[in-house]
C-alpha cells in the first residue's frame, strides 16, 4: 500500500511539473477516448458492522481473507466538454479465499472522468463510477453457493501518455468500494469492502 | 445537459435500489470469505480414535495419528493392493483394525497394525463388513449380523435382517468411554427395527416411533439420553433403553442436515443439550426424555470457521470436541469457553 500512495505521490508531482503544465485543451465535446486496462487488486479492507466477533468486524489487507486480485476491464468515454467526460466500464477480476476458492466479480460502472491536465502528449485524469458489482464465491467443503449484486463506486487517478497522436499507455491506481446488505438474520453479514486496483492503461482516443 | 444527468443518476438510483436485496446467497459472500480456512493436503475421511492425547483418523491416502499441537504422522499408506477404506482402534491392544481392498482383484482383507506403523498382520477374516467405534460387524449369514471388540469373542448380534437394509451410524465417547453403533434395519416381514451396540459390550434393541424416518446422525450422553436427527430434519429423542420418540422440534427447511456429528456437552457458557450440523450453521437443542427445542443456529463462538466438511466428531472431555474435518485439519471445540482452535 505504500508504494501505491508512493506511485500517486510522484505522478501528482510529475502532473504539476512545468512539463506537464500547458493549459491547452486537446479535447473537445464529442471525441471518444476507448481503454483497456489489465492489472492486479489489493485487499484494502472490509468493514462487518454488525458482525458478532467483535475482532473480526474491520479486517486490512490479506487479513480480509483475499488474496491478490486479477483483473481487466473496458471502457468508453465521451467527451461533453473539453475537460469532462462520461462514460462507462465493465470489467471482470477474481481472486482466492484461504480455502483455494474462486471469488469473482464483474463490476458495471457508470463513469465521469475529469481531465485538469493535458498537453497532447499527456493526460492526468480523475475518475468516479457508480454502479453494480455482480458477486460470486463458492465453497465446495460447506456447499457455500453466493451469488449477490453490490452497489458499487469507485473513485480513480489515471495518468495515460500519448506514444502518438491517438495511442496512449498509462497507469491506473483506483479504490473500488462494494457491499453487501442483509437484513433480519443475515444482517451480520452486511459488509463493505473496499479493494484497490493498480493496472496498466491501453488509450485509443479519436 | 441538466436533463441527461437527471435521467442518469435515477436509472443508477433505480438499480441500486434493486440489486440492494440478496439475491441468493444464504450467507454472505464476504463474511464466507472472511471466515474461509487454510485447506490442507491431508483430506481426512473418518475417525479412527483417540487415546493418549493423540488422535487416529483415515485420510485419503491413509491411516494418520496426530498428538496435541503436533503434526500428521502416516501411520500407514494406500497401495494399490490395499485401499484402506474402513479402521478403528483397539486401546487395549494399541492396535488399528482396519478393511483394505485390492484393487487389483477386488478383493477386501482385514488387517491389523500397531499405533506406530509395525507388525501388519492380514487377519484372514472374510465376514467382516463394517467397523465403526470400536467395534467389529461381521455377516454371519445372509440374515445374521454379530458384534464383538477386536480380539474377543461376539457379545451381540441380530438376526432376521433384510441385508439389503441395514445401516450404521458411529459415535464415539472418550467421557464414557462407550462408544456406540447405532444400526437400523427391516426384518424379513418388512418391520422397520434398529438397535444400540455399545463397545462396553452392552447391546438394546430400540423401540421405534411408528414415523421414524432415515436417521443421518445420533448420540448418546453420559445419562443415557439419545437424541437422534432423521433425513427429515426432525429431531428424534429416547432415554435408554426408553422408546424413541419422534419430537414436534425441527430444523428450518432452509437448512440442510449433514448427518454426524451429532454430539452432546455438559457444561459451558452456552448450557446443557446437544448440537448437530446442517450445510450452513451449527443447531443447539435442548432435549429431554420425550421433547426437543432448537435453538438458533449459529455459526459464531464454538462455532466459528467450522461450517464445513466434518466426517466425524469425538467427545474427549466432558465440554470438549474433537472435531475432524475434511480438508482443514484436526479442530478442538471448547464449549466451557464457546470457541474453538487448532487440536
Amino acid at each position: 500500500m505504500k508504494k501505491i500512495i508512493l506511485t500517486l505521490f510522484i505522478v501528482m508531482l510529475l502532473a504539476t511539473s512545468p512539463l506537464f503544465s500547458a493549459e491547452l485543451n486537446q479535447y473537445a465535446a464529442g471525441d471518444q477516448i476507448f481503454s483497456f486496462h489489465a492489472g492486479i487488486q489489493f485487499p484494502a479492507f472490509t468493514y462487518l458492522p454488525y458482525y458478532t466477533e467483535p475482532d473480526m468486524k474491520f479486517l486490512s489487507f490479506f487479513d480480509t481473507g483475499f488474496s491478490l486480485f486479477g483483473i481487466g476491464s473496458l471502457d468508453y468515454m465521451y467527451f461533453t466538454s473539453p475537460k469532462l467526460s462520461l462514460g462507462g466500464e465493465i470489467g471482470y477480476g477474481f481472486s482466492s479465499s484461504r480455502s483455494s476458492n474462486t471469488f469473482s466479480c464483474i463490476p458495471l460502472l457508470a463513469k465521469l472522468a475529469l481531465y485538469p491536465v493535458q498537453n497532447g502528449k499527456f493526460d492526468l485524469i480523475f475518475d468516479f463510477g457508480v454502479g453494480i458489482s455482480f458477486l460470486k464465491y463458492t465453497e465446495q467443503a460447506s456447499n457455500y453457493n453466493g451469488f449477490y449484486v453490490a452497489p458499487t463506486i469507485s473513485i480513480g487517478i489515471n495518468p495515460v501518455f500519448y506514444v502518438s497522436s491517438n495511442w496512449g499507455i498509462g497507469i491506473s491506481a483506483d479504490i473500488v468500494g462494494f457491499t453487501e446488505i442483509y437484513f433480519n438474520e443475515k444482517k451480520s453479514h452486511t459488509s463493505i469492502t473496499a479493494i484497490a486496483p493498480v493496472r496498466l492503461t491501453c488509450s485509443y482516443r479519436h | 445537459m441538466k436533463k441527461t444527468y437527471i435521467i442518469i443518476l435515477s436509472i443508477i438510483s433505480i438499480v441500486l435500489l434493486i440489486t440492494s436485496c440478496n439475491l441468493d446467497a444464504n450467507k454472505g459472500i464476504i463474511a464466507s470469505i472472511v471466515e474461509s480456512q487454510p485447506i490442507t493436503e491431508i483430506k481426512i475421511m473418518s475417525a479412527i480414535g483417540y487415546k493418549s492425547n493423540i488422535a487416529y483418523f483415515l485420510a485419503t491416502d491413509g491411516i494418520y495419528s496426530q498428538a496435541k499441537d503436533g503434526s500428521a504422522v502416516k501411520v500407514i499408506g494406500n497401495t494399490s493392493e490395499m485401499i484402506i477404506r474402513e479402521a478403528i482402534l483397539s486401546s487395549s491392544e494399541d492396535r488399528i483394525f482396519f478393511v483394505a481392498q485390492n484393487e487389483n482383484t477386488n478383493v477386501t482383507e482385514f488387517y491389523s497394525i500397531t499405533i506406530g506403523g509395525e507388525d501388519l498382520q492380514n487377519l484372514n477374516d472374510s465376514n467382516v463388513v463394517k467397523l465403526a467405534s470400536e467395534i467389529i460387524i461381521r455377516k454371519v449369514s445372509d440374515t445374521e449380523y454379530s458384534f464383538s471388540l477386536p480380539g474377543l469373542p461376539q457379545f451381540y448380534s441380530i438376526t432376521d435382517v433384510n441385508s439389503s437394509t441395514i445401516s450404521f451410524l458411529g459415535d464415539y465417547d472418550y467421557v464414557s468411554n462407550k462408544h456406540s453403533v447405532l444400526v437400523t434395519w427391516t426384518d424379513t416381514s418388512n418391520v422397520k427395527k434398529a438397535c444400540i451396540v455399545r463397545s462396553n459390550t452392552s447391546a438394546m434393541p430400540l423401540t421405534l416411533a411408528d414415523n421414524y424416518n432415515s436417521f443421518i446422525g445420533y448420540s448418546i450422553d453420559d445419562d443415557g439420553n439419545l437424541a437422534i436427527l432423521g433425513q427429515d430434519k426432525a429431531i428424534y429423542v429416547a432415554t435408554l433403553p426408553g422408546a424413541v420418540t419422534k419430537t414436534t422440534a425441527s430444523i428450518s427447511s432452509t437448512f440442510n442436515p449433514t448427518g454426524n456429528p451429532v454430539f452432546f456437552y455438559d457444561a459451558g457458557t452456552v448450557g446443557e443439550g446437544f448440537i448437530f450440523k446442517s450445510s450452513s450453521a451449527f443447531h443447539q437443542v435442548n432435549a429431554g426424555p420425550s421433547s426437543a427445542t432448537v435453538a438458533s443456529a449459529t455459526t459464531t463462538g464454538f462455532a466459528k470457521n467450522l461450517v464445513t466438511t466434518m466426517p466425524a466428531v469425538m467427545r474427549i472431555e466432558p465440554a470438549k470436541i474433537l472435531v475432524f474435518t475434511y480438508e482443514n485439519g484436526l479442530k478442538l471445540i471448547d464449549m466451557a469457553t464457546n470457541s474453538n482452535s487448532s487440536f
